[in-house]
């Protein structure tokens, strides 16, 4: 009877085998026009690169030199080798809706797309209320006597963009330090610095629709 | 990037030069009559601003801007690009600090404003006004070390 079953898993195993190496031997087929080598070249220097005579095998691993595609492409190549049926499953699958492996682009947010977020909105106030703060006085009348001065097109463009049961709230974002990824971390290293900045916003329904700065620091 | 072409700024019969771009926000923010166009790789911003300080405050005096014209790249002046103000345009939309480097070149960065020279003047201004000044050192050059802001190496652009 153990015969039996090691029979059985000799052939699983070697049939994995047999489909891991045919994935891998087509893959570097297709790969072989692109720059950097295939996956067995690959591995193979970098398995040189771990072990150079003066570094001894507890500080390097091969493992630890590869890079994030060749991990990626070991670890896919052991679940293969464990569960190939699956995988052939899923090729022949993917084969016949070759439309199943394309990524779908993430939904946009217009929201994204404005400085102001809600919480920067300070409170709702009316049109009079900011054209009546937002006087220029310039003593040399190099500015023009309205409501933004200079920005008074951008203002009327922003006032174009109201409609009904759109609210009036003023913003101020506060000063920050963006990282190059787009977070906003306290690290100061590699990242930009971002003043304070002010401004109106047209807001329905707690949604940012549209947003006029009148500082930027 | 490449080191980029400074703003002027004409202070106290001085003219210095003037590492920030204060109308970048107004031209963001403001439909323009004209579109700026890079003549070179050290002016990817398309022009080259006057400032002056006055009465305390910070006014656009003139401009040198290459522009996208009918018949190709234009250099046209502040009569072309703010026709309402030939006479220049007080900043009240600039809020921030204006950094004119002087003295001798410390360190030559390729890239932006980068360079750093043996002083710093800050102006510090809120909506156009000056509300403080300050004087950062930032180290004493070598004999023999290039004096005022510079660019080391630019590429000209087509202009077609």
């Amino acid at each position: 009877m153990w015969v039996d079953y090691f029979i059985w898993a000799f052939f699983y195993f070697g049939l994995g085998a047999v489909v891991v190496l045919t994935s891998r031997f087509i893959n570097d087929l297709m790969d072989k026009s692109k720059k950097g080598g295939n996956f067995t070249s690959d591995l193979l220097k970098a398995y040189k690169e771990s072990y150079p005579e003066k570094t001894t095998p507890k500080e390097r691993t091969p493992f630890s030199q590869m890079s994030y595609q060749e991990k990626e492409a070991i670890v896919f190549s052991v679940i293969v080798f464990l569960i190939w049926p699956i995988g052939v499953l899923v090729l022949i699958v993917c084969s016949i809706f070759p439309q199943l492996l394309e990524s779908k682009p993430m939904p946009h947010n217009p929201e994204d797309d404005f400085i102001c977020k809600k919480e920067h909105l300070l409170h709702e106030l009316t049109v009079e209320e900011a054209e009546v703060h937002s006087m220029v006085e310039d003593p040399l009348g190099r500015a023009p006597k309205e409501p933004f001065g200079h920005l008074a097109a951008g203002w009327r463009e922003f006032l174009s963009q109201s409609e009904p049961g759109y609210k009036l709230w003023a913003f101020k974002v506060p000063g920050s330090f963006n990282t190059f990824d787009g977070s906003t971390k306290n690290a100061r290293q590699w990242s930009v610095a971002m003043g304070e900045r002010v401004g109106f916003a047209w807001v329905h329904k707690r949604k940012i629709k549209a947003e006029f700065l009148t500082e930027w620091d | 990037m490449t080191a980029q072409v400074s703003e002027i700024l004409l202070y106290e019969g001085e003219e210095l030069s003037l590492c920030n771009e204060p109308l970048e926000l107004f031209i963001e923010k403001n439909p323009m009559t004209v579109r700026f166009m890079a003549p070179h790789t050290a002016l990817w911003r398309g022009y080259v601003g006057t400032w002056v300080i006055e009465e305390e405050r910070l006014y656009l005096k003139s401009i040198e801007a290459t522009i996208d014209g009918e018949n190709g790249f234009e250099d046209v002046g502040m009569d072309r690009v703010f026709p309402e103000y030939p006479n220049g345009l007080f900043a009240h939309w600039f809020t921030g600090e204006l950094r004119c480097p002087q003295g001798a070149l410390l360190k030559y960065v390729h890239g932006g404003y980068g360079s750093v020279y043996e002083k710093d003047l800050f102006f510090k201004v809120k909506r156009g006004v000056i509300v403080d000044k300050r004087v950062v050192s930032n180290g004493t050059a070598p004999e023999g070390a290039s004096e005022s802001y510079h660019i080391a190496a630019l590429t000209t652009i087509a202009k077609e």
